[in-house]
């Protein structure tokens, strides 16, 4: 479990990062970005723009096997790395976001990774070179319920 | 990484884990697959509209986006496969869904909350991008309000946990494209 992200304390440490790498930054300084598990349980990196409906609070997203952990872990820092990117898209030139998006993007690859390597292949160009096609062996992920 | 071509990863962008059966709430939420705020007709209108943006980060972010929604519709076509799984056809039909079950069984199929099927006549381009970004604002304040009812509809924490991530990407995407908007006005391209 020590080589995993523990999601809660990661968060905190990485919201120290991310404002220190916000002061002086061209986003704007008093709307700070979420953490990664923050804001992949709101969909939303981008404080200034996180728009809750009614008293709905965002689901807490809790872990109920290793394999939910990593993939939860896994989600959490490809969806920060992706919600930046589509800033990025409208705001090329802000170096700041750009090493925070290629931060997030290799500690995705690294835990993705991590994750093929105990629960198989999550796209068909991941496929381990061994003699066995397991891409149509593990589970789509729709699949649950006793899903065969 | 060798593929030539666009890439299925299987997993989910946000989990999806419905545990109770409820055939009610399938027939409301398929407007958001095949209806007209639905994720089907957004994917279409940004992969079809990026082609005439008017220079690369307007392709770059309708590209991203539009692929966005692909992953949308894999989430909400999960939900109501989990929430018809396993349904009777007495259970169909006592839901309002006898027509489904006559065309479909329990197969996932893009219609409104009606059952009219999806038809492309839902989204536009222009060639114009003022034009289609605005169309593009547009489609995501639908989206976000129909979520918003479909949120209103249920109780069940399996069910708001997606449905709320998903709205939430509706307001994240509305303020990129109206960025963009801003940006090709302002400057004047188009």
């Amino acid at each position: 479990m020590d080589n995993r992200l523990d999601f809660d304390n990661y968060n905190y440490q990485d919201m120290n990062y991310i404002n220190e790498l916000l002061l002086n930054n061209s986003y704007d300084n008093k709307n700070k970005l979420a953490g990664p598990y923050d804001g992949y349980i709101k969909g939303n990196m981008f404080n200034n723009l996180y728009d809750q409906y009614k008293n709905y609070k965002p689901a807490r997203l809790i872990p109920s096997s290793e394999e939910e952990e990593l993939l939860l872990n896994l989600n959490q820092l490809c969806f920060a790395a992706y919600d930046i990117r589509l800033y990025l898209d409208n705001h090329p030139d802000d170096k700041r976001m750009l090493d925070l998006f290629n931060k997030y993007q290799m500690q995705a690859k690294e835990i993705e990774k991590e994750y093929e390597n105990m629960y198989g292949p999550i796209s068909m160009s991941d496929m381990k070179e061994n003699n066995q096609f397991n891409w149509a062996i593990y589970n789509f992920p729709w699949m649950d319920r006793g899903d065969k | 990484m060798i593929n030539n071509m666009w890439q299925y990863e299987k997993k989910l962008q946000y989990p999806v884990n419905i545990k109770n059966k409820n055939l009610k709430f399938a027939k409301q939420l398929v407007t958001q697959y095949g209806g007209f705020g639905g994720e089907l007709g957004a994917a279409l209108r940004y992969l079809n509209q990026r082609y005439t943006m008017p220079d690369n980060r307007g392709k770059a972010l309708l590209t991203d986006i539009g692929t966005e929604e692909l992953a949308h519709i894999e989430i909400i076509s999960t939900m109501l496969y989990q929430l018809m799984k396993d349904a009777t056809v007495e259970e169909m039909e006592k839901a309002g869904l006898a027509s489904h079950y006559a065309e479909h069984k329990n197969a996932i199929y893009p219609t409104d909350a009606n059952g009219v099927p999806f038809t492309v006549t839902y989204f536009a381009t222009t060639g114009d991008p003022l034009a289609d970004l605005s169309e593009d604002m547009a489609a995501e304040e639908k989206a976000r309000s129909v979520y918003e009812s479909l949120i209103d509809l249920t109780d069940d924490p399996d069910i708001l946990g997606p449905l709320l991530w998903l709205r939430q990407r509706e307001i994240v995407h509305f303020a990129r494209f109206k960025e963009l908007y801003d940006y090709y006005k302002f400057n004047n391209i188009k």
